[in-house]
């Protein structure tokens, strides 16, 4: 409960930190690309904190090597 | 995207510091495990392989005319090839800033202060980080110069402190047990800091006087490996082989030996401070270079409204990157040196080639 509740704090509070930059320079595209990034590490954040089963990108790579040197031979 | 310069002295002085961060802290322990009293002579072998990779790089940078790398990857490839091109070296980038992250984390946790919480350290470690990267690469060359002399000091009175403690007879026999062992475990410090160069192309452009550049890339880089050289000699010398191969952070134990007197002693936070220094060095560079290619990446304006909500991402990444130290462990045994040889040969190789061409191309017409 209280970690998320601080990661949504966190988020807010560099969302109306970043915003009105953004807005001053008028791109809306930035603003689009800004929120979306936000908002997927927002995610990630409270997955883990829930203590859910956030996937690991190194457990890919290492499954993608194994192939290929299964592959090769190695 | 700005512009700002660094001087190529300022350049020198981030790529020893880059060189040195986390590999100080990761490198001596698998060494001596598979190359016994040899690990110094696979430092030697590295290092110059590490130099001809980095003539490799300064020749893309060379090239790539002005351009950092995902830049010069749209330009020699074309808008789609060029884009998945740059996705995978900024994964590899972004992945690397995590894990290095999560090197300083564990050495403070389980070292210095063992009852925080990892994700703590890492806020807070990262929160100076961004600090750094949001005032851009000329901030970072400048503050680079002014930890230098602090470094080298720290360095050198480690050095003088310790050196009653050497016995020379931990390094006999040389080449024990044939040259093979020393040339296989090169790869781990090719792996570690010199493959991880590939990172530098991203603030190469913004160095000034191009020419000077390849320069202070090989004298730093030749600099960095003569400072892992020494660490590793001193690991051995004073701890022997299996000792420095049994501890987690060997430096570290070899501060705690320094005992001059025994009056001065308990000076082990002196090689905490020096990693420290570098880590935050290397993790600004990576953080920069994964920003600014993000930025470049998706054609925004400026890189710094991306940072904040990256580092959320980081700290996640960096606590669910591997669950504990034997995963960690085989990892970096296994997989990193493929991993870092795909995104630092194989991808700079293909985009000097495509380079070329294009070059030659725009050149006839």
């Amino acid at each position: 409960m209280w970690p998320t509740f601080g990661i949504i704090v966190i988020t807010s509070a560099i969302f109306w930190l970043e915003l009105p930059k953004l807005k001053k320079n008028g791109q809306k595209r930035d603003i689009w690309c800004f929120s979306v990034i936000l908002l997927t590490a927002t995610s990630v954040s409270i997955m883990e904190s829930k203590g859910m089963d956030v996937p690991n990108p190194l457990d890919y790579i290492q499954s993608f090597y194994k192939s290929i040197f299964s592959i090769i031979g190695l | 995207m700005e512009n700002q310069t660094i001087s190529p002295r300022q350049f020198m002085f981030i790529v020893i510091l880059f060189t040195i961060g986390s590999s100080i802290l990761i490198v001596p322990t698998p060494m001596a495990a598979l190359a016994k009293q040899d690990a110094w002579l696979s430092v030697i072998l590295s290092v110059m392989a590490g130099l001809l990779l980095v003539f490799l790089y300064n020749k893309i940078g060379e090239s790539a005319k002005g351009k950092t790398f995902i830049q010069a990857s749209t330009y020699a490839f074309g808008a789609w090839f060029g884009r998945l091109f740059s996705v995978f070296y900024l994964i590899f980038i972004y992945i690397l800033a995590a894990l290095v992250l999560r090197n300083i984390g564990d050495f403070m946790t389980t070292q210095i202060i063992p009852e925080t919480p990892l994700q703590f350290t890492h806020i807070l470690f990262l929160l100076v980080v961004i600090a750094g990267a949001y005032l851009g690469v000329q901030v970072i060359g400048r503050s680079a110069e002014i930890f230098i002399p602090w470094l080298i000091l720290l360095l050198l009175f480690m050095v003088l402190s310790i050196t009653p403690q050497i016995s020379i007879d931990n390094l006999k026999p040389v080449l024990g047990n044939g040259i093979l062992p020393v040339v296989k475990t090169s790869n781990i410090v090719i792996g570690t800091p010199f493959l991880e160069m590939v990172t530098l192309l991203m603030i190469f452009p913004y160095v000034k006087e191009s020419k000077k550049t390849s320069h202070a890339w090989l004298l730093g880089a030749l600099m960095g490996g003569g400072v892992l050289l020494l660490i590793t000699l001193l690991c051995l010398l004073v701890l022997g082989p299996d000792l420095t191969a049994l501890n987690a952070y060997p430096t570290y134990k070899v501060g705690e030996k320094i005992n001059i007197a025994g009056f001065l002693e308990g000076l082990e936070i002196i090689i905490a401070i020096i990693w420290m220094i570098t880590i935050f060095f290397k993790l600004i560079v990576l953080y920069y270079a994964s920003s600014v290619g993000i930025a470049q990446f998706l054609k925004l304006k400026d890189h710094r409204p991306l940072l904040l909500p990256l580092g959320m991402g980081m700290v996640v990444l960096s606590i669910i990157a591997y669950p504990d130290v034997a995963y960690f462990e085989t990892f970096v045994g296994e997989t990193w040196m493929s991993y870092a040889l795909t995104h630092g040969l194989i991808l700079p190789l293909i985009l000097w080639a495509g380079l070329a061409i294009k070059n030659k191309k725009s050149n006839n017409t």
